[in-house]
């Protein structure tokens, strides 16, 4: 070989190989539909975006926008399931079992807390927010916080407590004591209710104000058996002059006055999940989760509620009632939201709390105020604590029937599951079923995990 | 004393017959020196071997025979005169299996002779055999070491292809793939218009009849020059390309029918009914509307095949390709086009339609210094079809109301009773157009003799637009929702520059070549789904400016590479080989320093049958190489943008505003994952190479695995990709036999068979029991495994399945994952393929087997309980009747404890998974070329008339539909059968 062959090789070569050199053709930007973490908290209005975020995702996603509602009414004493689908008829039935994928897609409650503490952590480290916007942004994501982590723990018992964004330290994080999860709670509350404004930030109620994290500090409250903090909690709400009790047949409008936070719907389908899962659209067909017939007998003669709040159908001589609080099962017109908070409830937490402390008059007067809204005359001012209580009882799972399972985390924090339940489904039922399982998936990847008795 | 007996005797038999030396040489039919041909006197142990010129010497008597032997050659005897300079011509044996091999290596080609790796071809001639569709249908159990598996038996539906088993945990296992150097995609590019076929297949696009050959490309030493893409091998596509000579005129036109082969007998009415009522007679339970309309509210005698209905119609299909193809010594071309048309099983006009050209140009210049060749093929593929697979609705009750009411309008209910009416989904029609261009440039230049420059540049786009709508007419009115409609469009483009130098000299018996390239690539894709809703009119559906409400989610995606790479290849007096490969890689899937890896190989072989001693002793084997390849590989099949922390527009917006959701846990820290792989192979030919056994063990280990490791959902997400210490193994044997046994003016015949015995092994897994995966794999067994609890069949007292708990104890109740004793491979275990082709004269068969021995599931699994409102193979009628029986089948019923016994305890258990191994007669070819007398008549060269048929016979034990598919929901693969004429003037 010549020399100029052995020139031409090696150019060659080097030509060749000088090519690659250039490592930045590899480092290509970021996608165009995506937007870099850190820019996210430096603009007032990507970390409202981030916020709103979780909202978007609760509404659309089943646990908040329907599961947490049909799976306890299933749990407790107000649906029946009529449905094929055996994991539904699981929870009528109080046989689910860790493997329920229901049971899973409500422990993933813990995507939110995740965007919650994601936004906590970029809100509290940015230095470049105004701070009015701040400070209400943090506050809604606490309060956020506080909310998913209020059911995770009053329907699974001690939850993993996370309140960061690191994976490497969160993944094996074991089962929480209770009380702990609560004190969690009860500081975002505390803390939520100072950053936010009694106003709300945008119009309809669909972002939580002051009043918002008040109130599910008063239930927590009520829950943990701080009576007075509950009654005080209470009152503060009440006596906003921010809200006022609705006419029976508005109560679920999207412009109720009663409404503390509402859930604006996302679906281009449908207002609300309850109204598509509860209404049967054809008459005569069977309604898949009809009320059941203990709830129905349990409204008083001459309760408005009733024709307000439930319909029925008949067939073949049977009649099968259905909730009925949201009427509009298609998109339009788009009247009525999701309502997660109304006052209500406040009024019944603070007649609860009022009894535990032995002021029984006051509490009756709570009791009439929504007893006169239903329609029903006023209870005697003369009942006795036990005939208060029951009373109490009987009006909270009238008031707040199919919604958010108030009826079963009732029954469970009054110890009345064994004997209600076990009652109305003697063949079934276990004591060990008033918690939910630990969904199997989430045992085999936290080893930490353990079980609830009885799975 | 020697020396005089010696010089004795030479002058004795001198003077007996005429004892000369005799000079020569062996050359090939073009005139080139033959080295190493064996030289043998008739009837006598006297022999010698051709020099590096062809040239020899020996001493032989006038009158004795010469026989001159060379592998691949025809063996000649010459007889010895008074020449004493012979020029001895070998013709080429038209039987060697060797001599027209050529293997192509991708970047640079070889001889099947002298490939230091592991290569399997698939021919044109064995595309054409088979009247399918898509390409990777016909590659099926033709290649040892490959695995294709269909997903359904709808047209354009998807392929899983694996070449020598699972290497990663969870990144991507497909196979590069290259068509004429063009990377291409198996992937959908669709961004999840998923139509009953699943997601497009990007391999429906392309023509089979545009392939001249397929080579898979399996060990180190073929792949590592591939790098990253490497790791699960490459699959490397070559198209028809034109050939110097007269002008040549194609024309070939087939059409024929499918339908659908296993799929088990249902219940009848009768059989039905009988069934619900005893279930609820065993239950104790009174059936109501809600519980059982079927019993209560609809007519109990009315019966319907739903599998007859609605899918047991038959699939026409239509081919035909004209090509023209010719050129002189310097310019060659070939045009091509095609069509192609396949309906459906289902009732109603759905359809798959596609057209295609191709195209390719070649040119060298006069003085052989320049070449180009210019390829480019476009196809439209047109998929009409529904959203959903009826496979999906045989199980209906066969009492199930009328599909339509009196006014002609679809049924929904009977009785107060709806029911989920199946021909609701004729109405939701799914449309796909898929255009795919691609084109692509190689151009090589002499620099200098041995010194090439060559540069590769490749261009391919690809478009998918689906349309899906849902009319309001399709939807049960218990929802009252007006129709809604999905739009997709997906765009993909990726170009390829690869520039390349090649060098090749020769010093006496060794040959040396060398290259070096680098490669450029750029994959983008943009794809937007939107999503419309709240139309005023179903007639509108297709205009989303109509829509009330529309919603749009996009996804875009770049993906960068680049990488340089080189090989040396020495060849010592062609019996001695090596060849060195290497690249260094650089991909953008990785985060900031992760980037770059490098990846290599040694691949040797040694032709041992050239050496003397084997010519001597082993004079049958006329072939015979010992070859080895150890190398590293990458995989980077892990998505884009995975290692970036951002947040992503949320598709529904909150009060007007988008909310911004994070995408994902943030680890920018993952890199390659690499792949190991070890080879070795013999390969031995007999009879003048006509038969040719290769046998090949390899082990490959894949480590550093990149895994979306599950999490729980406590930290936000389900799982985050990161490298994983865990190392995953494959080793098989793997064995090809190719014969041409008899090979005649008037008869050839021809056979091959291969057969490849795969073993997946997870080695290690570090803290497997604490990980996610703890419930799903053992370290020491493959990576398909299932873990199980042990049913222990039906109790024939309560008539319901049992099973047994970790402790051996008899139990209704396991506990997951406690009570999981039984592990079952659910991967192939053996898997080949067997073809023969027979030509007597104008007459020729071909029939291919292929053979897979698995475990699969059975129907049992997610079968939902015999006794529910569904229909059920009628495996179910024996059942658990009475205290007593020993039954297969557990008893009927609705409710539990029987219904969690079979739908929860037994389909985590053993009783859903048996032997689904199956041969399969996949396909025959009978042709008739006609007399070329009768040919001439219309002037043309040939016509050929044939049948063909595809599926013809499944023989297995599974019990369910079609032991490869596996599924009572999916359509299985349909058996075809075509007719055919080919005419070439």
């Amino acid at each position: 070989m010549r020399w100029n062959t052995y020139l031409y090789v090696v150019y060659s070569i080097l030509l060749v190989a000088a090519l690659p050199a250039c490592k930045s053709f590899v480092e290509v930007p970021p996608p165009v539909n995506q937007l870099n973490a850190n820019s996210v908290f430096t603009d007032d209005k990507t970390a409202t975006a981030a916020v709103v975020g979780i909202y978007s995702d609760m509404e659309f996603s089943a646990p908040v926008s329907i599961y947490l509602t049909l799976l306890q009414g299933l749990s407790a004493d107000e649906l029946a399931s009529t449905s094929y689908d055996e994991a539904f008829q699981a929870f009528a039935d109080n046989t689910y079992k860790p493997n329920n994928p229901y049971v899973a897609a409500v422990w993933a409650l813990y995507a939110n807390i995740y965007q919650a503490n994601a936004c906590i952590q970029g809100i509290q480290k940015s230095a470049a927010l105004t701070a009015a916007v701040k400070d209400h942004l943090l506050g809604e994501a606490q309060f956020c916080r506080a909310f998913c982590y209020f059911y995770l723990v009053n329907l699974f018992g001690n939850v993993p407590l996370v309140t960061s964004t690191d994976y490497r330290v969160n993944d094996t994080v074991s089962r929480t004591p209770v009380a702990q999860v609560y004190d969690q709670i009860i500081t975002d509350l505390l803390s939520a209710q100072n950053l936010l404004r009694t106003d709300y930030p945008t119009e309809q109620r669909v972002r939580p104000n002051k009043w918002t994290a008040a109130a599910l500090l008063s239930r927590v409250y009520l829950y943990t058996g701080k009576w007075s903090n509950a009654e005080a909690g209470a009152s503060a709400v009440i006596g906003s002059g921010s809200y006022t009790l609705s006419d029976v047949s508005s109560v679920f409008l999207n412009t109720s006055n009663e409404t503390i936070w509402q859930l604006m719907p996302v679906s281009s389908f449908f207002n609300t999940q309850e109204a598509v899962t509860f209404i049967p659209f054809v008459p005569g067909l069977v309604p898949v989760y009809p009320l059941r017939d203990g709830l129905v007998a349990a409204f008083e003669p001459g309760d408005q509620r009733k024709q307000a709040w439930t319909d029925s159908t008949t067939i073949d001589s049977q009649t099968f009632y259905y909730p009925y609080k949201y009427k509009i099962a298609g998109s339009s017109p788009l009247n009525e939201y999701h309502i997660v908070f109304r006052l209500a409830e406040q009024y019944l937490i603070r007649a609860e709390a009022r009894m535990q402390q032995g002021k029984l008059k006051e509490a009756i007067a709570d009791l009439n105020i929504i007893r006169a809204r239903a329609g029903l005359a006023p209870l005697s001012l003369l009942l006795n604590a036990a005939a208060v209580t029951s009373a109490i009882a009987q009006e909270r799972r009238i008031e707040l029937f199919a919604e958010f399972g108030h009826r079963w985390l009732d029954l469970k924090r009054t110890n009345q599951a064994d004997a209600v339940i076990g009652t109305l489904k003697p063949s079934t039922w276990r004591p060990e079923a008033a918690l939910w399982p630990v969904p199997q998936a989430q045992r085999n990847a936290n080893p930490f995990l353990t079980q609830n008795k009885g799975y | 004393m020697k020396f005089i007996i010696l010089t004795a005797a030479l002058l004795i038999s001198a003077g007996v017959s005429a004892q000369m030396i005799i000079h020569g040489q062996i050359v090939d039919e073009n005139g080139k020196p033959l080295s190493g041909a064996t030289i043998t006197i008739k009837q006598t142990s006297k022999r010698t071997v051709s020099g590096s010129e062809g040239e020899f010497t020996i001493q032989a008597d006038s009158g004795q025979m010469l026989t001159i032997s060379d592998p691949g050659y025809d063996d000649r005897e010459v007889l010895v005169n008074t020449d004493r300079e012979l020029r001895i011509e070998l013709e080429l044996s038209l039987a060697s299996l060797l001599n027209t091999a050529v293997v192509n290596k991708g970047y640079y080609t070889t001889t099947q002779k002298l490939n230091t790796g592991n290569v399997s071809t698939i021919k044109a001639g064995e595309i054409a055999e088979q009247p399918v569709g898509n390409l990777l249908a016909a590659i099926a159990g033709r290649a040892p070491g490959l695995s294709v598996t269909q997903s359904s038996g709808l047209p354009g539906a998807g392929f899983s292809v694996a070449i020598r088993g699972q290497n990663s945990i969870q990144s991507g296992n497909g196979p590069l793939y290259l068509i004429d150097g063009v990377p291409f995609t198996n992937t959908s590019i669709s961004l999840g218009v998923i139509s009953a076929n699943g997601l497009q297949s990007p391999f429906n696009n392309i023509n089979p009849g545009d392939i001249e050959s397929i080579e898979i490309l399996k060990d180190a030493d073929a792949t590592a020059i591939y790098g990253s893409r490497g790791a699960n091998g490459v699959v490397l596509i070559t198209t028809k390309k034109g050939t110097s000579g007269r002008i040549k005129l194609d024309l070939n036109v087939y059409t024929g029918a499918g339908k659908i082969t296993r799929m088990p007998d249902l219940l009848n009415t009768r059989q039905y009914i009988q069934m619900r009522t005893e279930a609820f007679a065993n239950d104790g339970l009174a059936p109501d509307i809600y519980s059982a309309p079927d019993l209560v509210a609809w007519d109990t005698t009315r019966y319907t095949d739903w599998k007859k209905l609605l899918i047991g119609g038959s699939a026409k299909i239509t081919d035909a390709q004209a090509s023209i193809s010719g050129g002189n010594t310097l310019t060659q071309f070939f045009l091509g086009s095609a069509f192609h048309r396949e309906t459906t099983v289902f009732p109603g006009a759905f359809s798959n339609s596609r057209g295609s050209v191709h195209f390719n140009l070649t040119h060298n210049s006069q003085d052989d210094k320049f070449k180009a060749a210019f390829t480019t093929s476009y196809s439209t593929d047109k998929i009409d079809l529904i959203g959903q697979d009826l496979t999906s609705y045989i199980r209906l009750s066969p009492n199930a109301p009328a599909l339509y009411d009196s006014t002609g309008k679809l049924n929904w209910s009977e009785g107060g009773a709806s029911f989920s009416n199946p021909f609701a989904y004729l109405l939701q029609k799914s449309n796909a157009t898929a255009d795919n261009l691609m084109t692509n440039l190689v151009l090589r230049y002499q620099l200098l003799p041995g010194l090439n420059l060559k540069a590769n540049l490749g261009y391919n786009s690809m478009q998918l637009r689906q349309n899906f709508i849902y009319p309001g007419a399709s939807l049960d009115p218990l929802y009252a929702f007006t129709g809604f409609a999905e739009y997709s469009d997906n765009n993909y483009r990726s170009w390829i520059i690869e520039p390349q130098v090649e060098y090749q000299n020769a010093w006496g018996k060794a040959k040396l070549e060398v290259l070096v390239g680098t490669s450029f690539q750029q994959e983008k894709t943009d794809g937007s789904i939107t999503f419309a809703s709240n139309f005023t009119s179903d007639a509108l559906l297709l205009s989303p400016s109509a829509a009330g409400t529309v919603s749009v989610n996009n996804n875009n995606t770049l993906y960068r590479y680049q990488a340089a790479f080189g090989r040396i290849s020495v060849n010592w007096g062609d019996k001695y080989l090596l060849n060195l490969t290497g690249r260094r890689d650089g991909s953008s899937r990785f985060g900031p320093d992760r980037q770059f890896s490098n990846f290599g190989a040694v691949g040797a072989a040694w032709i041992f049958s050239k050496e003397a001693f084997i010519k001597e002793n082993l004079p049958l084997l006329k072939y015979g190489k010992l070859r080895g390849s150890y190398g590293i590989t990458g995989n980077d099949q892990i998505g884009d943008y995975q290692y970036l922390n951002t947040y992503t527009p949320y598709p529904y917006p909150y009060q007007g505003m988008t909310g911004l959701v994070p995408t994902q846990l943030y680890n920018p820290d993952y890199s390659w994952e690499t792949n190991r792989k070890l080879e070795l192979g013999l390969e031995l030919g007999f009879i003048n190479e006509r038969i040719l056994v290769t046998i090949s063990y390899y082990r490959n280990r894949s480590t550093n695995q990149l895994i979306n490791a599950t999490l729980p959902i406590q930290t936000g997400f389900n799982g985050i990709i990161r490298n994983f210490p865990a190392i995953v193994q494959n080793t098989g044997w793997e064995c090809q036999v190719n014969a041409a046994i008899v090979k005649t003016k008037n008869l050839t015949w021809d056979a091959s068979f291969n057969l490849t015995i795969p073993r997946n092994k997870l080695l290690e897994f570090s803290q497997l029991s604490s990980s996610g995966y703890a419930g799903k794999y053992t370290i020491g067994e493959p990576l398909g495994i299932i873990k199980l609890v042990h049913q222990t069949g039906v109790d024939p007292q309560s008539g319901i399945f049992r099973f047994t708990d970790k402790d051996g104890h008899i139990t209704s109740t396991p506990s997951f994952p406690d009570d999981y004793t039984v592990v079952k491979n659910l991967s192939p275990i053996l898997y080949g393929g067997f073809g023969s082709k027979v030509q007597y004269k104008g007459f020729g068969l071909s029939v291919f087997f292929q053979l897979v021995r698995q475990n699969g599931f059975n129907y049992a699994y997610n079968n939902p309980t015999p006794g529910s409102m569904a229909n059920q193979p009628t495996y179910v009628l024996n059942r658990w009747r009475n205290p007593g029986d020993a039954a297969a089948t557990q008893l009927y019923t609705t409710t539990n404890p029987g219904s969690a016994a079979y739908f929860f305890y037994s389909n985590a258990s053993d009783g859903m998974v048996s032997d689904a191994s199956f041969i399969r007669w996949r396909n025959a070819a009978l042709s008739y070329s006609l007399p070329e007398r009768w040919a001439g008549r219309i002037k043309a060269g040939s016509v050929r008339i044939y049948l063909q048929g595809e599926n013809l016979v499944t023989i297995t034990h599974y019990k369910g539909a079609d032991p490869e598919t596996r599924s009572m929901s999916t359509l299985p693969p349909l058996r075809i059968l075509t007719a055919g004429i080919q005419i070439v003037f």
